[in-house]
């Protein structure tokens, strides 16, 4: 017998250089795809990764052109064949999928009927038969009713099933390899796990390989054989996923995972108490005027000074609208909201005025939040007293900024610097309170990783509040002492970050913390067990049912869930749930903390 | 279903509005119609007669009213001036006047269209520049000095057509169609350019969309990826073209003119000059009607396009 030589590559890429007019997006590349293998290929926003994609489908983004190299897919360079041969290659030998499913998919045209396209371009059916094929695609892809959601235009279904949609083109002429670029980039946390864990194991069946291309480590950790780092249009590193975690060695790898490596912070002991949310509620009565959305609902917590509580919840959960009642941006329904003692609720217009300036917010969107016209001095001078360069120049040294930058409008400057503004401009008051809102979604990871260091910096030094609401669970975790986990506007459960993050209780909580991706290869999702598991997506938030609103999806329901509304109840250990059957298991006190 | 009832009524609802901004203003103009009918040197009395036989010196919303009431009965009055059925000027009129601006409208989507969705397809290549030059000279060539120009160059340099006049057609169909040509042209250069520049821009966005990416990444031909683009990129082209519609009718006055075409310009214009109050507002009013319905189909075509906006 032969020795076992390693098998001939599936995809084999040489000295591959794409370029915009004069601006070189991917720099001489080579890679090497072998049958089967999940790669991750990871590097900050504008590394060329998207261009990369796309190039090895023979295809670039207008004004883009692929200069030169070689892309070998089983041997035939693609770059050398014509249009047609190449098109005829595309969907059927490699597929595509990229972020944002709905704008992938014409939205005036029909699922089935977009599906059926593709499957008609690559194998011998008629329309009858690529009808009846897609139909039977979205059956094995879980979606009930197939029929007629094969008649559904793209704006009638979820993204996460726009999402599997997708992947049914993609895999439905049964390509051998599978570009698959940032698929999870918005979609909540629970289905983005689904979806990877669908995207692997249907991989895994068929023997795909998959490029998988993010800028979340924790995807890679957790479902790539290999991983690839992109800087400047260059690949700067090519490991294997455990050596790669245990010792990054390029330095974007290296400051990404450097959050991993430092101590959380510590939570001060026996803090005062600067904010004290009581039944807080809050519901929109939506256009027609008859159902109503139930936003916040009964909401209870605390944050104590120098402390974060952070606020957790997949879309729809109702955390943003907590953060704004607590401003009275946004006028709660019921229940109090005690600040430095004082009820909010109460104060005049003239008291609620100078309570604002102790408790400051920031937005997500940065650019959004800073009035483009006005340059960065006068932004923060307007939230000072009287206008005071030097203390401009503080505030911006304060957040990591040249004073320099004060002169400049806010769309000179990156992302994260814009957020740095933000922050800078919420401390220049000294707020006991911060609320922070998905600060760091609409950043890079780069910029992300900043901003975390700096806002704990900041709460070390100046020793302010922070109401951190994130639906990203390593940030959280990187700056909590206290977590709330919400779903459709109920906090379901309020503890230390160690109780959450290590041993959470509450069915949903569970859920959402197994579907969390951590940046680390010893604790692969793939590897666990799945005792967490929630059926189905979401419901809607509106005319919510009686009792518990997770019953539907529940492992643990009982009979009574489905009537009984869950009261918050506290633990032996300190922490409170809102799930009487494991309150009940674990002795709780009978008598409701809350209702 | 009740959605395109209500549609139907909003737009009956602008038209009750129009008429009655309508026969207010026209009632405000300051030279009485008696003035045009009795002549220069009539007296206070004859003018003061003339008013009340013919139910002038009542109060305008009388007027209004019993005009309005023989509307709904079908009749549409008779001209102060001299006396004849407006119903009948309209229905000898408005055919000739919708023809030519139904064949500018076709000439100008069947050009426009194609040349838009050409252009943004080979952007800065010699069809876009072409393209662009065509929408240049329709939108700034004034449309009575291009109609004098194709005269000029049609009718008398090559003699291909007539130079101007109608010829119906019981006349025969090729004398009708030549006859119909230089004015059509004349009228839908303008939109030629508006429209096509329109589909260009919306064919241009469609094309960059991921969706469109995804479909060549999926290695659907060229022809399907084109019925994906044209269809997404049409809803805005609709929107041009009512409009486009809507405004010929002005346009097509002044092209009636000048290649003498007998439709309602001649009609609007003799009334406007005589004061002939009803047939001016029946005139608009019937031109205000095109506009409402070329919008109400674009609404109804809207909901076939998109399946967003049928709810």
């Amino acid at each position: 017998m032969q020795p076992e030589a390693a098998p001939p590559a599936l995809l084999s890429v040489r000295d591959l250089t794409v370029a915009y007019g004069g601006r070189t997006a991917v720099q001489a590349v080579n890679l090497d795809i072998a049958p089967g293998e999940i790669v991750g290929l990871t590097g900050d926003s504008g590394s060329g990764k998207s261009t990369l994609g796309l190039a090895l489908l023979g295809l670039a983004r207008p004004p883009g052109r692929i200069l030169a190299g070689e892309v070998r897919l089983s041997g035939a360079d693609l770059l050398t064949l014509s249009e047609p041969q190449r098109r005829s290659l595309r969907g059927r030998e490699v597929g595509l999928i990229v972020q944002n499913p709905r704008a992938s998919l014409s939205p005036l045209h029909m699922i089935g009927e977009q599906i059926g396209a593709v499957l008609k371009a690559h194998l011998p059916l008629d329309g009858a038969a690529a009808d009846a094929r897609a139909v039977d695609l979205l059956r094995n892809l879980g979606l009930n009713d197939p029929e007629r959601r094969a008649k559904a235009y793209p704006h009638e279904i979820s993204g996460g099933m726009a999402q599997r949609v997708l992947i049914a083109m993609a895999l439905g002429a049964g390509p051998r390899l599978l570009v698959a670029d940032e698929p999870t980039s918005g979609l909540d946390v629970t289905i983005q796990a689904q979806f990877l864990d669908e995207l692997w194991k249907t991989a895994r069946d068929v023997g795909s390989a998959v490029l998988l291309m993010t800028q979340d480590l924790g995807i890679i950790a957790n479902y790539c054989d290999r991983v690839l780092v992109m800087q400047d249009g260059a690949i700067v590193a090519d490991d294997v996923t455990k050596r790669f975690f245990a010792a990054p060695r390029d330095v974007y790898s290296r400051t990404l995972l450097s959050l991993e490596r430092v101590a959380p912070p510590v939570a001060p002991g026996d803090a005062a108490i600067v904010l004290e949310a009581r039944g807080l509620s809050k519901s929109f009565r939506l256009r027609d005027g008859r159902k109503v959305l139930q936003a916040v609902d009964h909401a209870d917590f605390v944050i104590g000074r120098g402390e974060t509580l952070g606020l957790v919840g997949e879309s729809g959960s109702g955390k943003t609208t907590v953060g704004r009642c607590l401003l009275r941006l946004i006028e709660p329904d019921a229940g109090e909201v005690l600040f430095e003692g004082r009820d909010m609720g109460r104060a005049t217009p003239a008291e609620l005025r100078r309570l604002r300036k102790r408790i400051q917010i920031v937005f997500q969107d940065p650019l959004d939040a800073l009035d483009p016209r006005w340059t960065i001095r006068d932004i923060i001078n307007e939230a000072l007293e009287r206008p005071d360069a030097a203390r401009v120049s503080e505030l911006l040294g304060f957040v990591g900024l040249d004073p320099a930058v004060a002169k400049l409008k806010p769309r000179a400057l990156s992302a994260g610097a814009q957020q740095r503004v933000s922050i800078a401009r919420a401390i220049a008051a000294e707020p006991a309170l911060i609320v922070l809102d998905e600060p760091t979604s609409a950043l890079t990871p780069l910029a992300r990783v900043e901003i975390v260091r700096l806002l704990r910096d900041l709460q070390a030094r100046l020793g302010s509040s922070y109401l951190f609401i994130s639906h990203d669970l390593s940030t959280v975790e990187h700056l909590s002492h206290n977590v709330a986990v919400m779903y459709l506007g109920q906090i379901v459960e309020i503890g230390t970050r160690e109780q959450i993050f290590r041993s959470p209780r509450h069915p949903y909580a569970k859920a959402l913390l197994a579907a969390h991706l951590a940046p680390d290869p010893s604790r692969r999702r793939v590897d666990r067990i799945e005792d967490a598991k929630l059926a189905g997506e979401i419901p809607s938030p509106i005319d919510l049912p009686r009792g518990c609103y997770l019953a539907g999806r529940c492992p643990e329901a009982v009979a009574s869930c489905r009537t009984q509304l869950q009261p918050l109840r506290t633990l032996r250990d300190g922490r409170q749930i809102r799930c009487t059957p494991v309150a009940e298991r674990d002795g709780a006190k009978t008598d409701p903390v809350a209702a | 279903m009740f959605v395109i009832l209500g549609r139907v009524l909003s737009s009956l609802g602008v038209l009750v509005a129009v008429s009655i901004v309508l026969f207010t203003l026209v009632h405000a103009i300051p030279v009485s119609p008696a003035r045009v009918v009795l002549g220069g040197d009539a007296s206070e009395e004859d003018i003061a007669e003339f008013e009340r036989d013919n139910g002038l010196d009542r109060p305008v919303i009388v007027q209004y009213l019993s005009w309005a009431g023989g509307v709904m009965k079908g009749d549409l009055g008779r001209s102060l001036i001299d006396n004849t059925v407006i119903a009948v000027t309209i229905s000898q009129t408005l055919p000739v006047t919708l023809e030519l601006v139904l064949w500018s409208f076709c000439l100008a989507l069947v050009i426009a269209v194609p040349l838009g969705v050409l252009s943004a397809y080979h952007e800065d290549r010699w069809i876009d520049h072409l393209a662009r030059v065509v929408a240049t000279l329709g939108v700034s060539i004034p449309t009575f000095w291009l109609g004098l120009m194709l005269i000029a160059w049609g009718a008398v340099g090559l003699g291909w057509f007539p130079a101007g006049g109608y010829v119906p057609w019981s006349a025969g169909a090729k004398p009708h169609l030549l006859s119909m040509t230089l004015p059509s042209v004349s009228l839908g250069l303008y939109y030629v350019a508006i429209i096509s520049r329109m589909t260009r821009s919306s064919v241009g966005d469609v094309l960059m969309a991921d969706h469109v990416r995804v479909s060549r990444a999926m290695g659907l031909s060229r022809g399907r990826i084109l019925i994906y683009v044209l269809r997404n990129a049409l809803s805005p082209v609709v929107t041009v073209a009512a409009m486009s519609f809507g405004y010929m009718f002005g346009w097509a006055l002044i092209v009636e003119q000048v290649f003498t075409i007998p439709g309602m310009s001649r009609a609007l214009l003799n009334a406007i000059f005589r004061r002939d109050y009803l047939v001016i507002v029946n005139v608009v009013l019937v031109i205000t009607a095109m506009f409402l319905v070329a919008n109400l189909i674009a609404d109804l075509l809207y909901r076939w396009l998109d399946p967003r906006t049928a709810r």
